[in-house]
């Protein structure tokens, strides 16, 4: 019975252990990826740049995602997962850009329907377009200005100075933000998985020993028992042989 | 197993590394320095930090600070600081090893695999 279950607890620890090698094997890829990029990075910086490294941290940084931690119920066991707190204003500064096309493609669908009308038109109005174009700038600028105090105008700022690339520059080498990429999928998606099983299989580990312990003292118990029992039946023969002597 | 108070407030990653091993996982937006007693929830190891204060960065990481969920360090950091790795078993925070740029990942030398084969009897 207790075997059954030992085996069957070291079935599921093979499961975890085959996943937990696998995560390793992807950490290491994405690891050496990302030391590749940081040494291209390095090898192509710009003449003021010595070196990519702490020489250039920001003294201030603040974590831009934070560790989650449940413990599940039924395993009873932390998991962990990375969750970037959601930056509410980006998507609707850039929603509005498409918008902005599609406001402005009709125009300009007008303007290609009518393509050889605007040629047309542009003759008898030939002053219009640059006003209209610049009608459009100002327009554009409006609504942007619009959006920008509808939305918060720190946001764009603010998005800058969290993200850590900025510490190197505003314009940093594409190997670098390539290395960033990499560490984003180790950190965001290996690394908090690693964590879980490792905590997964310690607890496997616990109740495998404890399930073994549980095995020997039963084991103990029917030898024991199996002893006394034998003792029980020489006893038993030692006295019939005595009865038969006499 | 574990209390909610345990594990609540545990929100941040550390990482003991050499430089590019914390300036990539930096790079991921998990750095965090508090203030005003500046502390940091990183330690960039060179040939020139003495084990005392890698062994005390990890004693801070994992004792001292409750806001840690995950020490990363890598591996060929933690072997010199290994009796403190190996004897290390609190829930919180959990303890993974990553490989660094010089020093490939070696699976004989890792805590959970260490632990796989003391399971089976190796």
């Amino acid at each position: 019975m207790s075997t059954d279950k030992i085996d069957s607890l070291l079935q599921q620890y093979l499961f975890l252990l085959n996943e937990y090698t696998t995560l390793r094997t992807t950490l290491n890829n994405l690891q050496s990826s990302l030391y590749q990029h940081l040494a291209r990075a390095n090898f192509s910086a710009q003449p003021g740049v010595r070196h990519y490294g702490q020489d250039y941290y920001d003294e201030r940084m603040q974590s831009t995602s934070h560790l989650d931690i449940i413990i599940s119920s039924e395993t009873n066991t932390p998991e962990f997962s990375l969750v970037r707190p959601p930056v509410t204003n980006d998507k609707p500064s850039e929603k509005p850009k498409p918008n902005d096309n599609t406001k402005e493609q009709p125009q300009t669908q007008d303007g290609p329907g009518s393509t050889q009308h605007a040629n047309n038109s542009n003759p008898s109005s030939p002053h219009p377009p640059p006003k209209d174009e610049a009608g459009d700038g100002k327009a554009r600028d409006e609504a942007e200005s619009k959006r920008d105090d509808s939305q918060p105008t720190t946001t764009s700022k603010h998005k800058n100075s969290t993200n850590p690339l900025h510490w190197f520059g505003i314009l940093t080498p594409l190997p670098l933000r390539l290395a960033q990429a990499d560490a984003k999928t180790a950190v965001e998606d290996i690394i908090p998985k690693l964590a879980t099983l490792s905590e997964q299989m310690k607890a496997l580990e616990v109740e495998v020993r404890r399930e073994r312990k549980k095995r020997a003292k039963a084991e103990k118990e029917e030898s024991k028992q199996q002893k006394d029992q034998n003792r029980g039946r020489c006893g038993g023969i030692s006295n019939y042989q005595l009865k038969r002597v006499k | 197993m574990a209390s909610q108070a345990d594990y609540k407030d545990r929100q941040f990653l550390a990482v003991i590394g050499d430089e590019d091993s914390v300036t990539g996982l930096l790079l991921a937006g998990i750095g965090h320095v508090t203030s005003p007693p500046t502390t940091k929830n990183f330690l960039v190891v060179d040939a020139k930090t003495e084990t005392s204060a890698i062994e005390s960065a990890f004693e801070k990481f994992t004792t001292e600070r409750k806001d840690i969920g995950i020490v990363l360090i890598n591996q060929h950091i933690a072997d010199r600081i290994r009796y403190r790795i190996d004897t290390y078993t609190q829930a919180f925070p959990t303890v993974l090893e990553i490989p660094s740029k010089d020093h490939p990942y070696d699976p004989e030398k890792d805590s959970v695999l260490r632990r796989v084969r003391r399971l089976f009897g190796e």
